[in-house]
């Protein structure tokens, strides 16, 4: 057996130890200290979308394109019965939109919007004081960034910010109509 | 063309000639003494018995007239008797005369002596019938000198006449063949002079042509016989240097048939190593069959290793396949913890143990996809290792595939080998068979050089021999010139 093989086993046996010591022990951290953030990447930056913030993330979802005079619509999909549009994130925050995003992510809201983009990252959870105020220019919708450790750092999208510039653009589009 | 006779045909030519002209005077002499014969002939036959008739008719008239007379004087009938035999050989005579008589003249001279007989007959006759009536005589002889002498006288010149006339014929057919002799003696003379004359010619000429061809004959002799000398002392020479020469080939000969011996014997030697080399070759060969049989069973088993790897291979897609499949459940796993945690901080505090589970469902999800890269990678070295494998396997395989060609070709040189070597051995053994066949050869050629070597001394006396033969026959030569050129042989 090779010392790969060894370390693979004592990966798994860690593996079961912390998966069982996960419901042994209590909660280590208050959860309300705590956010919980979609690591999403547009273009060649990284984002970060609040959880609260959403009612849904879907993968591989059909996106049924309609004749709009919004720019940054791409069409409309299903979530659970309800139509909902979907919108180039990376095109309303002003980066290069992408040729075939894979992900959306649902605003929460009185109308559920989609937010389609072309990596998902995975999910943090991160302590409160992670999270710090800084206002980017050229990147109106991001006044906060979430500091990581090794020294990385996500711009923490707002998600209000971004579907408020949307439906600027959907007034603008109908206006323009 | 003359000069070019021979000996034989001018001698020949010569006495022909003379042979010719021999009977050319025969026949002409023949002729002539014919045409004197003839003239002499003619003469006894013709002109002499004219002229001895003529001469009869004198006498038989002379007989008639006797016995005329004698009757007359004694008047006997026997003298009648007489007297009419006479005329009749007188008549006879007469006629045959008239018969052999060829000239008008002699005719009319034979009538004139008829007529002259006739008249004297009939005189005598009267008297005699005058006498046979009288017993006197002297009227009778009266009458008879009155009558019977006259008639007589014309009777007798008559018959003169007519011999006087063949006196003279005779005497011209004496001339004439007196002619006719002297002219066939005077032409027999003169072809004498003639053939005597042609020998003459014929012996300067057959005489000039032996001498002018025997000279060059014995010239062309003298010159070959010189020739023959310096040949005889050349062939002499070189009978001699062949003689050497011979016996240098014998020794050297004695020296090749000593080469051809260890010759044969090197390749005998060459025949067993060649032999010896084959068995080894042979050997190998086995050998060689045996690890070209170990290299197919390498091949084999490096074919099941391949086949084993590209297995390995679909085994490992498959599980790459599955491991596809657990990546996307462990994805979806973690797209519903996701949502759950959405719905559990949607659900505000009713929702925090949810989320919870919903936390640790993610962790776990999050575990499973890291672990799917893990086995992904590991999946990816396998296959790359099976890549790697399979590569290598390949290129053991056209290794094993080239040693197999290798072998082959070590086999087929190993039977190459043995091929050349047993090719080897044959030319060995021929060309010991050969040699030997060849040392039988030079001892024979050894034998004919002794035999040549004898032969080129007996060639060397025998060039004595010669060269005294040629001495000889100049000296031949010289005396039979001398002997018809006495000038030049001096």
């Amino acid at each position: 057996m090779t010392d790969r093989h060894i370390a693979r086993a004592d990966s798994a046996a860690a593996l079961r130890q912390a998966f069982d010591r996960s419901f042994a022990e209590p909660p280590s951290v208050d959860a309300a200290a705590l956010h919980d953030l979609l690591d999403l990447r547009v273009g060649s930056a990284r984002y970060a979308l609040p959880v609260t913030d959403l009612s849904a993330l879907m993968a591989d979802t059909k996106i049924t394109p309609i004749a709009t005079p919004v720019p940054a619509l791409l069409g409309i999909t299903a979530l659970r019965g309800t139509m909902l549009p979907v919108y180039d994130l990376g095109a309303v925050l002003g980066v290069a939109p992408e040729p075939a995003p894979r992900w959306i992510a649902v605003a929460a809201g009185r109308t559920p919007v989609g937010l389609a983009f072309a990596r998902f990252e995975g999910h943090l959870r991160v302590r409160a004081d992670s999270i710090v105020s800084e206002v980017r220019s050229g990147s109106p919708h991001v006044q906060q960034v979430v500091r990581l450790d090794g020294g990385h750092s996500l711009a923490l999208v707002s998600v209000a910010s971004v579907l408020d510039a949307i439906a600027d653009r959907v007034r603008a589009a109908h206006i323009n109509e | 063309m003359i000069r070019q006779w021979t000996f034989g045909q001018r001698i020949g030519a010569a006495i022909g000639l003379l042979v010719v002209l021999a009977i050319v005077i025969g026949v002409v002499t023949v002729t002539a003494l014919r045409g004197v014969v003839a003239s002499k002939d003619a003469v006894i036959d013709v002109n002499a018995q004219m002229l001895i008739g003529a001469q009869q008719l004198n006498t038989l008239v002379e007989s008639k007239s006797g016995a005329a007379r004698g009757f007359l004087l004694v008047r006997d009938e026997r003298q009648l008797t007489t007297m009419q035999e006479s005329r009749t050989q007188f008549i006879s005579l007469l006629q045959r005369l008239r018969q052999q008589v060829g000239t008008a003249e002699g005719q009319q001279l034979l009538d004139s002596v008829a007529q002259a007989e006739a008249a004297h007959q009939q005189v005598m006759d009267t008297l005699i019938a005058q006498r046979r009536n009288t017993a006197d005589i002297e009227p009778v002889a009266r009458a008879l000198d009155e009558q019977g002498l006259p008639v007589r006288a014309r009777l007798d010149a008559a018959i003169e006449a007519f011999v006087a006339v063949q006196e003279q014929a005779l005497e011209r057919a004496e001339q004439a063949s007196s002619d006719d002799a002297s002219f066939a003696i005077n032409l027999t003379a003169v072809l004498v002079g003639l053939v005597a004359l042609c020998a003459v010619a014929a012996g300067i000429f057959v005489t000039r042509g032996l001498r002018r061809q025997i000279g060059t004959a014995v010239g062309q002799v003298q010159s070959s016989s010189a020739e023959l000398q310096a040949a005889a002392t050349q062939q002499a020479t070189g009978a001699r240097q062949q003689a050497t020469a011979m016996s240098e080939i014998a020794t050297t000969i004695n020296e090749l048939l000593a080469t051809s011996r260890q010759i044969t014997e090197s390749a005998r030697r060459v025949a067993q190593i060649a032999e010896e080399t084959a068995a080894a070759a042979r050997a190998g060969d086995e050998i060689v069959d045996q690890g070209h049989e170990s290299i197919n069973a390498i091949r084999r088993q490096v074919d099941l290793i391949v086949s084993h790897m590209l297995e390995l291979g679909k085994k490992s897609q498959q599980i790459g396949t599955v491991l596809d499949i657990v990546s996307e459940l462990a994805e979806q796993t973690n797209i519903l913890a996701i949502n759950a945690t959405i719905e559990a901080a949607g659900a505000g505090e009713a929702g925090r143990r949810f989320a919870v589970v919903a936390d640790e469902i993610r962790k776990l999800a999050d575990r499973v996809g890291g672990s799917t890269k893990e086995i992904r990678s590991l999946i990816d070295d396998v296959r790359s290792a099976v890549n790697t494998t399979v590569m290598a396997t390949e290129t053991g395989a056209k290794a094993v595939d080239a040693g197999s060609k290798q072998f082959g070709q070590v086999t087929s040189s190993f039977k190459a080998i043995v091929s050349s070597v047993t090719t080897t051995t044959e030319a060995a053994r021929e060309i010991e068979l050969s040699i030997k066949q060849q040392m039988s050869a030079v001892e024979q050629v050894n034998v004919a050089i002794t035999n040549i070597a004898q032969a080129s001394r007996e060639t060397e006396a025998s060039t004595g021999q010669t060269q005294q033969t040629a001495s000889q026959l100049a000296l031949l030569s010289r005396d039979l010139l001398r002997v018809i050129e006495p000038e030049r042989a001096a």
